[in-house]
C-alpha cells in the first residue's frame, strides 16, 4: 500500500477513527495498530507476515533472555546468538542471490567450471530496516540503556509500525516503547505539523520525485550513451533531487501519519544539501540510518578511540558496510567507499572541523563541493550496473551530443527541489505554528484542497518509493 | 558492537531530532474536526479521481464492491452540473497540456 493513493487514505482514515476511539484502552489501541500494520504489510505480500511476526517474537524472546542473564560475559554470547541470527535472515532475502552470482564468477575466472544454485528469492519489503530496529533492541537492552519490554505486543508493535515499517525513519526502541506506556493524549495532537508534512512529503513525491524520474532520470539512467553533457548534468542533479524528494518524503508523510496517530518519530531529513561538509552531510540525510550506524556499529567499532588511522578504518569499513546495507550490488559498495573516502580525506584536512567557523566563502565552497560529490556517488548508487555509471562519466566528453531531455520543466522540478534548502531551520513547525491559529475545520479544508491540487498536479499512477527495494 | 558504550556516544541530540520541540500541540476534537473538514473537502473537489480509483478497485474485486463503484460514479456525477470537479480536471488537463507542450 502506497501512501499517495486512496487506498492508503480509506486505510488511515478507518485506522485514525479506531485508534483514537480505543485511546482509553491501551491493549486494544496496541492490538488495532498491529492489525493495522499487518494489513498494511501484507498489502504487498501476505506470506511475508510471517516474517515480520518471526523477526518480532526472536527478537522478544531474546530480550528477555539477555535481560535474564546476570553475567556479562553470556548477556553478551546471547545477543551474538541473535543479532547473527536476525542477520542470517537478512543475508538469505537480500544477499544470497548477490553472494551466489560473485562466486560463480569468481569460480569461473579460477577455471572451475561449477555453478552454485541461484534461488529466485524475493525480497520482502523493509526487511532491512525492520532488522537494524530489533538489533537496535537488542543491543541497548544487553548494554542496560533499555529495559526489556515484557509484553510481546509492545515488541511486534515497535517492530510494525506501520508508517514506518517499509523505509524507516529507523525507530529506536528506547524512543518508541515508552511512548506505549503513556496512555494517549488527547490534548497533545500535534494535528497541524503532522498535516503540514503529509502535504509537503504528497508534493516531493508525486510532483517532483515523479516527474523527475520519467521525463529525465530513468531515460538517461537507462542507456546514458544517448545523451549530451548537459543531460547527463540534468540527469546527476535530477536524481540528487528525486532520490530527496522521494526519500525524504516518505518520512515527511511517516512522521506526520504518526503525529495523527499520537506517535511521534524523529526527524529524518534536515535540507542536506546544504552541508558544507561531508560529515555534516550525514548529520542532515537519513539521519536515522546514520546515528544507527554511528551507535551501534563505527563506535563499537573503537571509533576515535584508538586513533586517528584506526578511525579513519572504522569510518571506512562503516561507509562501506552502509553502502552494502542499501543492496546487494558492487555499484552500493563503491557509493558506500567514496563516502568514506571522502570523509576520511576530509578529516585528514580538518575541514570537518574547521567548517563551521570558516569564512563564508569556503562555506558557500564546501557546499558547492559536498553537493557535486554527492551527486558523484549517487550515480553509482543508481546505475544498474558499473558499466552503465562509467559510461555515464564518460559521456561528459561526448560534447557533440545535443540536448534533448534537459527542458526547462526538468530544470524547474531541480530548482523547486533544491529549494527546500534555503528555508530557515524548523520552518515547517513555524509554519505549522502560525497555522494552528485557523478554526480547525479551515484548515482541515485547506489541507483536502491541497492533496486535491497534489493530485491534479501529478501524473497518472505513482511509483513506489525507491527505498522500497531496501 | 558489545563494547561499553560511552554516555557522550547515546547523546542523541534529542533537540535537534525532535520534531515537536517548536510545535504546538491540538486537542483531538480539533484534529478530528480537520480529518473531517479535510476529506469532505477532498470528496467535493476529488470526485474524478475517486471515481476513477473506485473504478479500480471495483475491478479488482468485482462483484463486490460494483455497487460501491456506481456510488462514486452517481457521486461524481452528481458533483458535475456544480462544478465542483472543474478545478482539479481543469488543472490536471492544463497542467499535462503545459509540461508536454515544449517545457
Amino acid at each position: 500500500m502506497l501512501f499517495p493513493t486512496l487506498d492508503f487514505g480509506l486505510f488511515f482514515l478507518i485506522v485514525f477513527a479506531a485508534a483514537w476511539a480505543a485511546r482509553r484502552h491501551p491493549t486494544l489501541r496496541k492490538l488495532l495498530l498491529v492489525v493495522a500494520s499487518y494489513v498494511f504489510y501484507g498489502y504487498w505480500d501476505w506470506r511475508f507476515c510471517f516474517l515480520l511476526a518471526g523477526s518480532s517474537l526472536l527478537n522478544w524472546s531474546a530480550g528477555l533472555a539477555i535481560a535474564g542473564a546476570t553475567r556479562d560475559e553470556v548477556r553478551r554470547r546471547l545477543l551474538l546468538i541473535a543479532v547473527a541470527i536476525n542477520l542470517l535472515v537478512l543475508g538469505y532475502f537480500k544477499y544470497y542471490g548477490f553472494f551466489i552470482e560473485s562466486l560463480n564468477g569468481l569460480l569461473l575466472d579460477l577455471g572451475i567450471e561449477r555453478e552454485l544454485p541461484f534461488l529466485e528469492i524475493i525480497l520482502p519489503v523493509g526487511i532491512s530496516f525492520f532488522t537494524f530496529q530489533g538489533i537496535s533492541y537488542l543491543v541497548d537492552v544487553q548494554r542496560r540503556v533499555l529495559p526489556a519490554t515484557r509484553s510481546p505486543l509492545d515488541l511486534i508493535l515497535y517492530i510494525s509500525f506501520f508508517p514506518q515499517l517499509v523505509a524507516g525513519p529507523i525507530v529506536r526502541a528506547q524512543d518508541f516503547l515508552p511512548q506505549l506506556q503513556r496512555p494517549a493524549e488527547p490534548n497533545r495532537v500535534y494535528a497541524v505539523l503532522g498535516c503540514c508534512l503529509i502535504v509537503i512529503g504528497l508534493f516531493k513525491k508525486v510532483v517532483l520525485a515523479n516527474y523527475l524520474a520519467t521525463e529525465i532520470v530513468d531515460q538517461v539512467f537507462l542507456d546514458p550513451i544517448f545523451y549530451g553533457p548537459l543531460d547527463l548534468l540534468a540527469a546527476a542533479y535530477g536524481y540528487a533531487v528525486q532520490i530527496y524528494c522521494d526519500f525524504s518524503a516518505y518520512s515527511d508523510i511517516a512522521i506526520g501519519v504518526a503525529l495523527l496517530l499520537g506517535f511521534n518519530f524523529q526527524k529524518n531529513f534536515d535540507r542536506p544539501y546544504r552541508a558544507r561538509a561531508m560529515r555534516e552531510f550525514w548529520q542532515r540525510w537519513h539521519i536515522s540510518l546514520s546515528s544507527w550506524l554511528r551507535d551501534y556499529l563505527y563506535i563499537p567499532l573503537g571509533g576515535n578511540r584508538q586513533g586517528p588511522r584506526r578511525a579513519d578504518l572504522y569510518l571506512m569499513i562503516t561507509m562501506l558496510l552502509g553502502g552494502i546495507w542499501h543492496g546487494a550490488a558492487w555499484t552500493f559498495i563503491v557509493w558506500g567507499l567514496l563516502h568514506g573516502l571522502a570523509l576520511v580525506i576530509e578529516r585528514a584536512s580538518g575541514w570537518a572541523k574547521r567548517y563551521a567557523t570558516a569564512p563564508r566563502w569556503a562555506q558557500a565552497l564546501g557546499i558547492l563541493v559536498v553537493f557535486h560529490l554527492v551527486c558523484l556517488a549517487w550515480i553509482f548508487f543508481r546505475a544498474e550496473s558499473f558499466e552503465i555509471a562509467w559510461t555515464f562519466l564518460a559521456g561528459f566528453a561526448q560534447l557533440e551530443l545535443p540536448l534533448t531531455l534537459a527542458t526547462p520543466f526538468v530544470v524547474l522540478l531541480i530548482l523547486l527541489g533544491l529549494s527546500f534548502h534555503a528555508l530557515p531551520d524548523r520552518a515547517v513547525e513555524s509554519a505549522a505554528n502560525r497555522l494552528a491559529a485557523l478554526p480547525a475545520w479551515l484548515f482541515g479544508a485547506g489541507v483536502g484542497s491541497a492533496i486535491v491540487l497534489v493530485d491534479a498536479l501529478g501524473p497518472d499512477g505513482v511509483a513506489p518509493f525507491i527505498y522500497f527495494q531496501f | 558492537m558489545t563494547s561499553a558504550p560511552s554516555n557522550r556516544a547515546f547523546e542523541r541530540h534529542h533537540d535537534e531530532v525532535d520534531i515537536t520541540r517548536a510545535a504546538q500541540p491540538q486537542t483531538l476534537r480539533a484534529a478530528v474536526a480537520m480529518v473531517l473538514a479535510g476529506t469532505l473537502v477532498a470528496l467535493l473537489l476529488g470526485a474524478t479521481p475517486l471515481a476513477d480509483w473506485m473504478d479500480g478497485v471495483a475491478l479488482r474485486w468485482s462483484p463486490h464492491l460494483d455497487g460501491v463503484a456506481a456510488a462514486t460514479g452517481a457521486w461524481q456525477g452528481w458533483l458535475e452540473p456544480a462544478g465542483l470537479n472543474q478545478p482539479h480536471d481543469g488543472l490536471h488537463a492544463w497542467f499535462q497540456d503545459w509540461r508536454l507542450g515544449g517545457w
